[in-house]
C-alpha cells in the first residue's frame, strides 16, 4: 500500500514538473478555469432573479449545491479524467501489457498515475465559497451537518470511482473508450442540479437504481439542510456493494485481456 | 463553376459516408444533447416562480423542447478540428484541393448535422410525445414559418463565422480550446439563453445580451418560434445577427489570410 502511494507521489511529481514547462499555457489553463466557474455562479445568480426556490432549494442552499457539484467535479477531472484518457490510449497502442507486468497493481496504477492540475482553481474555489457561505452565516451548519457531509461527500467520490472503473473495464472488454467516457457526461448533466426536480419515479430511481441522487444532492442536502440517516445508510450500503461490483468487473475485465493482438 | 459544383457533390457523398461511419457515437451524442435541456425543463417546472414572470411552463417546455435541435444545427467544431489541421500540418493537404479549405469545413459541418438530426428524430419525438399536450399553440402560417427558418439559418452561420473566426487564431496560439471555453462556451449558456431563457431576463441583462452575439445562436430562434417578440424587437435581431455575421466574416478573413502567410513561411 505504502509503496503504491509512494509510486504514485513520484508519477505525480513527473506531471507538476511537465505542467509547469508550459507555464504560460499552464496560467492560461488556471485562468479560464476560474472564469467557468464564474460563469456557473452567475447563472445561479440569473437563475434567482425569475425564481424564488429550485424544487424547495433557496439561493444559499443552491449555491451550496453548487459548491458540491464542483467539487465532485474538479475532483474527477484532476484525479480520474486524465487516466481515463491515458487508459484508451493505453488499450489501443497495447502499451497496456507494458503496465501489466510492472510489479504493481495495476488498478492503482491505472486509476492514479495521471493528474491534471488546471482544475485547482475550480477545486479551491468551490473550497473558498462554502467557507463563505458558513462564515456569513447564509448556510448554517453543526457538527453533525459537517460529519454527515464528510461520510456523504466519501461515499460520492468512490461512486464516481466505480463508474470509472467500470468505464476503465469496459476500455479493455472493446477497445473503443471514446463513446464510453460520454457516459461520465450523460451523469454530471444529471447532476447539476438537486434530485428533488424530477418526477417521484425519477427520484426513487436516482435513490435506488442508478445513485444519481448521492453523487452531489445527498451531500449538498447533509450540509445544508441535514440529511435523514436512513438515506446515509443507503448510500453507503450502495456505494460498498458498487465498489466490490466493479472492482470484481475490473478483474475479469483484465484476467479475459488478450492483449492488442490477440 | 461547373467543376466546383462537382467537387462539392464529391466531398458532400464522401463527407456522408463518413459521418455515417460513426452513427453508434451520434446516437449517443443526440442522447446527451437532449439530456441537458430535459433537465433543465425539469428544474424550471419545479421552480417556485416569483410573481410577473414571463414565461408559464408551456412556455418552458416549448423551449427546452427546442433547444436541443437548435443546439444540434448551430452546433460547431472547427476550433477543435481546425488547429489540429494546422499542427499536425495536413492543412497544407486541402490546400491543394481545388477549393477554398474552409468550405470543407462548411461541407463536413452540414452533412454531419444532417446524419445528426436524422438520429435525434426518435428520441426527440418520444420526447415531445410526453409533452404534447402541455405545448403552447403555435402558428404555422407561411410566414411566420418564413421566419423561423431565417432566425434558424441566421443562427447557424453565425455560431459557424464566430467559432471559425476562433479557431483561426491556431495559427498563432497552442491553446485554441481554453480560448473557446472562455469566449465561447461558458458565456454561451449564460448569455445565450440556455440555463436561463432571454426574454426572462432583468431588462438591464437583457439589453446587455441582446447586443451580444450568443443569443442569436440559441435563444433568439425559440422566440421567434414562439411568437411573443414585436416586430421590432424580431427585426433588430436579425440586424444584430448579421451585423455580427459580418463582423466575424471579416474578422475571420483577415486571420486567415495573415495565419496562412505564416504558416506558408512554416513550412517553406
Amino acid at each position: 500500500m505504502r509503496r503504491h502511494f509512494r509510486i504514485i507521489l513520484q508519477f505525480w511529481k513527473a506531471h507538476l514538473v511537465q505542467a509547469l514547462e508550459y507555464r504560460t499555457s499552464f496560467l492560461f489553463g488556471l485562468v479560464a478555469n476560474g472564469l467557468d466557474f464564474l460563469f456557473g455562479l452567475l447563472q445561479y445568480g440569473l437563475f434567482f432573479t425569475v425564481a424564488d426556490a429550485i424544487a424547495g432549494w433557496d439561493m444559499p442552499r443552491m449555491l451550496a449545491f453548487y459548491a458540491v457539484f464542483m467539487t465532485v467535479f474538479s475532483l474527477h477531472f484532476i484525479l480520474l479524467y486524465p487516466n481515463l484518457e491515458a487508459a484508451g490510449r493505453l488499450v489501443n497502442t497495447g502499451q497496456l501489457d507494458l503496465v501489466l507486468t510492472k510489479p504493481v497493481s495495476a488498478q492503482a496504477l491505472l486509476s492514479f498515475r495521471a493528474l491534471s492540475f488546471e482544475e485547482f482553481g475550480s477545486f479551491l474555489t468551490a473550497q473558498a465559497l462554502l467557507v463563505w457561505l458558513v462564515l456569513s452565516g447564509r448556510l448554517m451548519v453543526g457538527w453533525t451537518g459537517i460529519v454527515t457531509y464528510l461520510v456523504a461527500i466519501t461515499c460520492s467520490l468512490c461512486l464516481i470511482y466505480c463508474l470509472f472503473l467500470l468505464l476503465l473495464g469496459l476500455a479493455v472488454r472493446i477497445e473503443k473508450l471514446q463513446n464510453m467516457s460520454e457516459l461520465l457526461w450523460s451523469v454530471f448533466s444529471l447532476c447539476r442540479y438537486p434530485s428533488d426536480i424530477y418526477p417521484a419515479w425519477v427520484r426513487r430511481l436516482f435513490h435506488l437504481v442508478i445513485p444519481i441522487a448521492f453523487i452531489t444532492t445527498v451531500p449538498a442536502r447533509a450540509l445544508s439542510a441535514g440529511e435523514s440517516p436512513l438515506v446515509l445508510l443507503l448510500g453507503v450500503s450502495l456505494t460498498m456493494t458498487l465498489l466490490a461490483a466493479s472492482t470484481l468487473f475490473w478483474r475479469r475485465s483484465l484476467a479475459g485481456y488478450t492483449s492488442a493482438g490477440g | 463553376m461547373r467543376s466546383w459544383l462537382a467537387v462539392t457533390r464529391q466531398l458532400i457523398a464522401s463527407y456522408l459516408q463518413m459521418a455515417l461511419a460513426y452513427r453508434g457515437m451520434m446516437v449517443l451524442w443526440g442522447f446527451q444533447m437532449l439530456l441537458m435541456p430535459a433537465v433543465l425543463m425539469s428544474a424550471w417546472l419545479s421552480v417556485g416562480r416569483s410573481g410577473g414572470s414571463v414565461y408559464s411552463d408551456s412556455d418552458y417546455i416549448l423551449y427546452y423542447i427546442s433547444m436541443p435541435l437548435l443546439m444540434n444545427l448551430t452546433d460547431c467544431w472547427t476550433v477543435h478540428t481546425f488547429p489540429e489541421q494546422v499542427r499536425d500540418g495536413s492543412l497544407s493537404r486541402s490546400l491543394l484541393k481545388p477549393v477554398h479549405p474552409l468550405w470543407l469545413h462548411v461541407l463536413e459541418n452540414l452533412t454531419h448535422k444532417v446524419v445528426q438530426l436524422f438520429m435525434m428524430i426518435l428520441p426527440l419525438g418520444f420526447l415531445i410525445w410526453l409533452v404534447h399536450d402541455r405545448l403552447p399553440s403555435l402558428d404555422f402560417g407561411p410566414a411566420r414559418l418564413i421566419a423561423i427558418f431565417s432566425a434558424i439559418a441566421l443562427a447557424m452561420a453565425l455560431r459557424f463565422v464566430q467559432s471559425t473566426a476562433l479557431a483561426m487564431t491556431g495559427f498563432w496560439i497552442e491553446h485554441v480550446e481554453t480560448l473557446n471555453l472562455v469566449l465561447n462556451q461558458g458565456i454561451w449558456a449564460l448569455l445565450g439563453g440556455m440555463i436561463v431563457p432571454v426574454e426572462t431576463f432583468p431588462p438591464a441583462v437583457k439589453a446587455i445580451a441582446s447586443l451580444l452575439p450568443y443569443r442569436y445562436s440559441l435563444s433568439f430562434p425559440i422566440e421567434v418560434l414562439r411568437g411573443r417578440l414585436s416586430p421590432e424587437a424580431a427585426i433588430s435581431g436579425v440586424l444584430t445577427a448579421t451585423a455580427w455575421i459580418l463582423f466575424f466574416l471579416v474578422a475571420g478573413r483577415f486571420l486567415w489570410r495573415r495565419g496562412l502567410r505564416r504558416f506558408t513561411a512554416y513550412g517553406g
